[in-house]
């Protein structure tokens, strides 16, 4: 794979694996070095992408195992508002939107720190990712029962959580757009 | 599209079991369901509208992209391989070096810590030790030279030998006319 494949094939999976980054170090900054680093391991790998069943998973499970390295390392600083994963350039740039987001992933996050890691992850990979099981059991190194086993457990907890939410009054802190 | 296939989806969700398609169709069902969505699907449609949230952190795709090129362009120039010729040439140039840095050495530690010293102070004392030397030597070489003269010896016994040899030659001579004599013999 020359650079024009590489551009062409792994840089439109960079926002992706930013955002994957970001939420499991939970800091923007850590995100991109974590992006960086993982296209410049596929880099250094590059004749042998192509040997790969899915690049995608591959480039996924290279950073996933990056973050929770950095995360054993040393664990990033706990953001006490996600309105700094919201900073920055966006599409969006109505104001308003952006805080009303910030406080929906705020909502998220603290669901998602009420499941195991595991879970965790499996959620981000299903529902933020789109990914099929067999790329997840890829990416995590399970099987892919153990992943829906996981899935439908973290599933059911957040429904518990949202129900919860909604009895403390979930739809008067945030407004919703129907 | 009937409630009951929405419900049996959601059974399915929760058990890990639709796929990407179902889940993509019940969340498009659920968004646009509005206030005619049933109050036991109200926690589904949070819960995705908090998932499509972590869509929306932002990102400056031009920059991340820049960065993560210079990145590989860096690492590109730190291990970008050498030309043969330069190669070989900077091989040449060390291989010189490490000689003359060799050569060098070897001659200043020579010259450094085995450097002839004078064992006498004065050049007639000197002169002396070397005469009383060359004397000694010369009376062992004559005392090596004496015997040899048995060698003459030897060669006197060598000439006695050499009577014996001609003896040696008469008696063929002899034995030739008792030859002869035999013939005669035979013819009478």
């Amino acid at each position: 794979m020359d650079i024009n494949g590489f551009k062409e094939r792994i840089l439109p999976l960079s926002p992706r694996l930013y955002h994957y980054a970001c939420l499991l170090l939970k800091d923007k900054t850590e995100a991109q070095d974590a992006v960086q680093e993982v296209c410049l391991r596929l880099w250094k790998i590059k004749d042998s992408l192509d040997e790969l069943n899915s690049i995608e998973a591959f480039a996924f499970k290279v950073t996933r195992n990056w973050c929770l390295d950095r995360i054993k390392a040393s664990r990033p600083v706990y953001v006490p508002s996600y309105l700094t994963l919201f900073e920055g350039k966006s599409e969006d740039s109505d104001p308003h939107h952006t805080l009303e987001n910030a406080d929906r992933l705020k909502m998220l996050y603290s669901l998602l720190e009420k499941l195991p890691e595991q879970q965790r992850q499996i959620i981000q990979l299903r529902e933020f990712e789109y990914m099929d099981y067999e790329e997840i059991a890829d990416i995590m190194d399970m099987n892919i029962n153990a992943v829906r086993v996981n899935l439908s457990r973290a599933r059911s907890r957040l429904k518990e959580e949202m129900l919860k939410k909604e009895t403390d009054g979930y739809q008067s802190n945030i407004r919703i757009d129907r | 599209m009937d409630i009951s296939r929405i419900y049996e989806l959601i059974g399915k969700y929760t058990e890990g079991n639709t796929t990407l398609e179902e889940e993509k169709y019940l969340r498009e069902w659920i968004q646009e369901a509005g206030p005619a969505l049933p109050a036991d699907l109200l926690p589904f449609r949070n819960q995705f509208e908090l998932f499509s949230a972590a869509q929306d952190i932002p990102v400056d795709i031009y920059a991340l992209n820049n960065s993560i090129l210079d990145r590989i362009n860096d690492f590109e120039t730190q291990n970008k391989p050498e030309k043969n010729s330069n190669r070989f040439s900077r091989l040449l140039i060390a291989a010189s070096l490490a000689a003359v840095v060799g050569l060098a050495g070897f001659f200043l530690y020579r010259t450094g810590t085995h450097r002839e010293t004078d064992t006498y102070a004065d050049p007639q004392m000197a002169y002396l030790e070397t005469q009383k030397a060359l004397l000694f030597v010369s009376q062992q070489m004559n005392k090596g030279i004496e015997p040899l003269s048995n060698v003459t010896k030897i060669n006197t016994g060598q000439d006695q030998l050499r009577t014996l040899e001609r003896m040696d030659e008469s008696l063929g001579m002899l034995n030739l006319v008792s030859f002869i004599n035999k013939s005669s013999n035979l013819k009478k």
